[in-house]
């Protein structure tokens, strides 16, 4: 498509002897071609890697000639073991080997990261409808950013709340316990622990259901 | 009947607004990208919700791969250089300036001291890589654990440094068995060292991007 100057100004006879008007179009096709090319090869590889990260804080360790802590208060709690497959296996309150007069030994309930969320909320709903009332507070520029934060803190601190236990046994894999803390936020759960170690008759237990899979 | 004559003008656009944006656009995105660096260990993390973005600098990771070997990486070159050296002295290795570039250049570093000699030796990264894959990462057993003293040694030097201590952070496979990383977390607890607060490297839930 390059355009070539027909025909210089040379007419023959003569003429005056004109400069020659040269044609200064350049085609740009191929060179737009390019620029193209590489601004699409560009847009394409560039993927907008952002990797964030979850605060963790863990319990500093009590010196070993430290009185043991008070028992923690676990009518209120629910414990989730996690283990292979993605499963998980849940009961509420403390845990019972035998018949005591707050009711029956503890069986587990099966349950999976598709339905726990369902189940943390429920049981966690007057909690949830706080945090909600505080998020409206503060949508409706009630309240300050500083106060909202404060009163979400206090609101998860409450001991009345529900509390939760994670418990991974050996076949739990990493993303399973970070999938748990997700849902522990998104369920306005404050406090939680994780664990590594089941007690010997919760493993007992565990290890019947695991056969069930 | 005559025919309408169609104007015979050429469809001659003037394409410079164009093409200056398009040479805009691929000189604006030639200088801000930057090439991921090939990941000396493959490490797919889980998603989280969780959106606070992390540093880039003064941060030391500690990275559990898939069969949950243990990686030590740090993001500024002086400290890296200064580790090398003190984790040099303790088996009597005294790294020259071209090992000492290579490893801040190396990434995540898996190896046990006594091999890093070895590792460096090498001139390729993937020859360091496929070596670091033969090996079973930092050691991490209760009579042997070189990881406490790969943190303890980066935390020193860093605190004499910027009188402070780095950000800390646990970038693990989602495949991990939990057990091996609550070992790793175990070792940030342990007396000594006593890392209470930490990061955990996770990707943006795909709902959230």
């Amino acid at each position: 498509m390059a355009q070539v100057p027909e025909g210089g100004g040379d007419s023959g006879g003569k003429g005056k002897r004109r400069a020659k008007k040269a044609n200064t179009h350049i085609d740009m096709t191929p060179m737009v071609d390019l620029a193209f090319l590489l601004l699409t090869f560009f847009i394409l590889t560039t993927t907008m890697y952002k990797p964030s990260s979850l605060q963790m804080t863990y319990p500093v360790p009590p010196p070993p000639d430290a009185p043991p802590p008070p028992p923690t208060q676990l009518s209120n709690a629910i414990t989730l073991l996690l283990t292979k497959n993605d499963q998980i296996f849940y009961y509420l309150g403390e845990f019972r080997d035998q018949p005591t007069e707050k009711g029956p030994p503890t069986t587990l309930e099966r349950t999976d990261f598709s339905k726990v969320q369902k189940l943390l909320v429920d049981q966690n709903k007057a909690t949830i409808a706080q945090l909600n009332d505080v998020a409206r507070q503060f949508n409706e520029k009630k309240i300050t950013e500083d106060e909202y934060n404060a009163k979400r803190k206090e609101i998860k601190g409450t001991k009345e709340n529900l509390k939760a236990i994670i418990k991974t046994d050996k076949d739990a894999r990493y993303r399973n316990m970070i999938d748990m803390v997700d849902e522990m936020d998104i369920s306005g759960i404050g406090s939680y622990g994780v664990l590594d170690t089941l007690k010997a008759a919760e493993q007992v237990l565990l290890d019947i259901e695991k056969a069930k899979l | 009947m005559s025919k309408i004559k169609m104007p015979k003008s050429s469809p001659n656009l003037d394409m410079t607004p164009m093409v200056d944006l398009a040479f805009l656009l691929v000189t604006f995105f030639m200088l801000t990208a930057q090439f991921r660096p090939e990941e000396a260990v493959a490490v797919d993390t889980p998603s989280s919700m969780s959106q606070s973005p992390i540093p880039m600098t003064n941060m030391m990771t500690i990275v559990v791969d898939t069969t949950g070997k243990v990686f030590w990486d740090f993001t500024d070159k002086g400290v890296r250089i200064a580790v090398l050296e003190e984790l040099g002295k303790r088996v009597n290795y005294v790294p020259t300036e071209e090992e000492k570039i290579k490893f801040v250049n190396a990434g995540p570093i898996g190896v046990p001291i006594q091999d890093l000699k070895a590792l460096l030796s090498l001139e390729t990264g993937s020859e360091r890589k496929e070596f670091m894959a033969q090996h079973e990462g930092i050691p991490m057993d209760s009579t042997n654990n070189q990881l406490r003293d790969w943190i303890m040694i980066t935390r020193n030097i860093f605190y004499n440094d910027a009188g402070q201590n780095p950000v800390v952070a646990l970038k693990a496979d989602g495949n991990t068995v939990y057990n091996r990383v609550a070992e790793v977390i175990r070792t940030f607890q342990s007396p000594g060292i006593q890392i209470s607060k930490f990061k955990m490297i996770t990707d943006l839930e795909a709902s959230r991007i």
